[in-house]
């Protein structure tokens, strides 16, 4: 018990400090947390909405029945894709900027606590947004509560591995401003193939065998199944939980790889 | 306690390579402080980094209680890079307090207050760092380095910027120190602070040992001599 403790306190330290310098400026924090989250979600909502009410008659099997759930669901995906691929690799940006990653790099913290603490403060303040989308798709689609504990540990273990896809892309914004600039075209390409806010089967045949092995895609239909009370595949429950653990492996090894071997650019 | 050897960094740009140090060898015991003297570009900040672990050497070993450095050891030092390490956006007190958990240390609280005291800046603790002016900004960054009491304390040019009432007060606390590695290119400062001295001319050693045999030394003229050339130069 404690030597936890001083590890959670370390951690907690970590995302109070980062609320705190999101909340310095309150108006752009209070945007961050009610507003942004959920713009994505009601352009589509309204876009999907003109199409069924004018008698479009859907795509596979997203038709004028489910197309509300599909897009908060897919919205909560988006939500922790951004954080983590986005977000929380930008404070790295902000941080070597204001020369206070050396603050971290030669502290007696790990990437994991980094990752926990930076993490927790991101869900903090998207908190609002997923209960927000949580609800509306109760309020649609009531499921078992074991089933909302299953969906809750898919969500939780991806977020983690995106964080720590996320922690890669931090050591780039530290090392080499070049390579994290080809990184951002892989998160808009891999967002683009993730099918947050449409079927499969809007894309062209070719393209959908790549779209099926990227495990957000797998992630996220499994939980769409889970919500509608479908059949789910164990196989893609274990391909989504064993790749976020190589994941959170791979991640904390390149970063750790990156820090140690380059040295911190734009200085 | 900490020891050098054959430190060497080589930096790549493109094709180029450029030796920012070269062959460097010191040993820091307790109750040293050590002085790394040179100009500016000469390597000292370089080899700051390479003993605090934000970079790596091309050649060498760093050891410090007879093994090999490792980030296991970061807890044991205490670093300040100028006035950098400290969030401007937030208050002194959030500052401190943040690294005193990163740090584990104990009834921190009291500690932030004893350190605050010492230094005089307890009337400044609500205030946000980008309001305070550059000497109270480094006191506040010494106060971050030595807030979890670190076994070293390493400081690169602890004063640069800073006035002089403000330098005294800073120098007043880092003498208190037990063991210390600090770089400078102010030769006054140097000798204020230091017992054991390590000049770096290009990125190669010119002198190490003990300050009171370097200054009877000739090396001494040799290495004011050419300080001071470059100071009139710039």
């Amino acid at each position: 018990m404690n030597k936890i403790t001083p590890i959670v306190n370390q951690i907690l330290a970590i995302a109070e400090k980062d609320l705190r310098l999101e909340s310095r400026f309150i108006i752009p924090f209070l945007s961050h947390l009610f507003f942004s989250p959920l713009k994505t979600a009601v352009w589509f909502l309204v876009v999907y909405y003109g199409f069924f009410t004018a008698g479009s008659a859907g795509v596979g099997s997203f038709n004028s029945g489910n197309y509300f759930l599909f897009v908060m669901i897919g919205s909560l995906f988006q939500l922790l894709f951004t954080i983590a691929l986005t977000d929380f690799p930008s404070k790295f940006f902000y941080e070597k900027f204001w020369q206070t990653i050396q603050g971290f790099l030669v502290a007696p913290i790990n990437s994991m606590k980094l990752v926990l603490g930076l993490g927790f403060s991101q869900l903090v303040m998207a908190s609002f947004a997923i209960l927000v989308l949580i609800l509306i798709a109760f309020f649609i689609s009531p499921i078992p509560f074991i089933n909302l504990v299953i969906i809750v540990s898919i969500l939780i273990m991806l977020f983690l591995g995106l964080m720590f896809i996320g922690l890669i892309r931090a050591g780039l914004v530290l090392v080499s401003e070049n390579l994290n600039g080809v990184f951002d075209y892989f998160v808009l390409g891999w967002g683009f193939i993730s099918c947050f806010y449409y079927p499969i089967e809007s894309f062209p045949r070719f393209i959908r065998p790549i779209i099926f092995y990227n495990p957000i895609y797998q992630a996220v239909t499994l939980v769409r199944n889970l919500w509608e009370n479908q059949p789910v595949s164990s196989l893609s429950l274990v391909y989504v939980l064993s790749l976020s653990l190589v994941a959170i492996l791979l991640g904390a090894f390149l970063f750790k790889y990156l820090i140690k071997n380059y040295e911190i650019e734009g200085y | 306690m900490l020891e050098g050897k054959n430190i060497t960094k080589i930096y790549r740009n493109g094709s180029k390579l450029f030796t920012a140090l070269s062959n460097i060898n010191f040993e820091l015991n307790e109750g040293d402080h050590l002085a790394i003297l040179g100009t500016n570009g000469s390597g000292k900040t370089t080899l700051i980094k390479i003993i605090t672990q934000l970079t790596q050497p091309t050649i060498g070993k760093l050891y410090f209680q007879g093994k090999r450095l490792n980030p296991d050891h970061r807890g044991n030092f205490g670093v300040m890079l100028g006035s950098t390490l400290i969030y401007y956006r937030l208050t002194v007190l959030q500052n401190l307090q943040y690294y005193a958990s990163l740090y584990n240390v104990s009834n921190p609280n009291a500690r932030i207050d004893e350190l605050l005291r010492q230094l005089g800046i307890t009337d400044k603790k609500d205030n946000y760092v980008e309001s305070l002016s550059e000497g109270q900004k480094h006191k506040v960054a010494f106060a971050r380095a030595i807030l979890h009491s670190p076994k070293i304390l390493i400081l690169d040019e602890p004063t640069n910027g800073v006035d002089p009432i403000s330098t005294d007060i800073l120098h007043w606390h880092i003498k208190k120190f037990p063991t210390l590695v600090f770089s400078s290119h102010n030769l006054y400062e140097v000798m204020e602070l230091a017992n054991k001295l390590l000049v770096i001319n290009q990125g190669h050693m010119a002198y190490f040992g003990d300050i009171k045999a370097f200054k009877k030394s000739k090396d001494a003229n040799r290495a004011k001599d050419e300080l001071m050339r470059v100071y009139d130069e710039k």
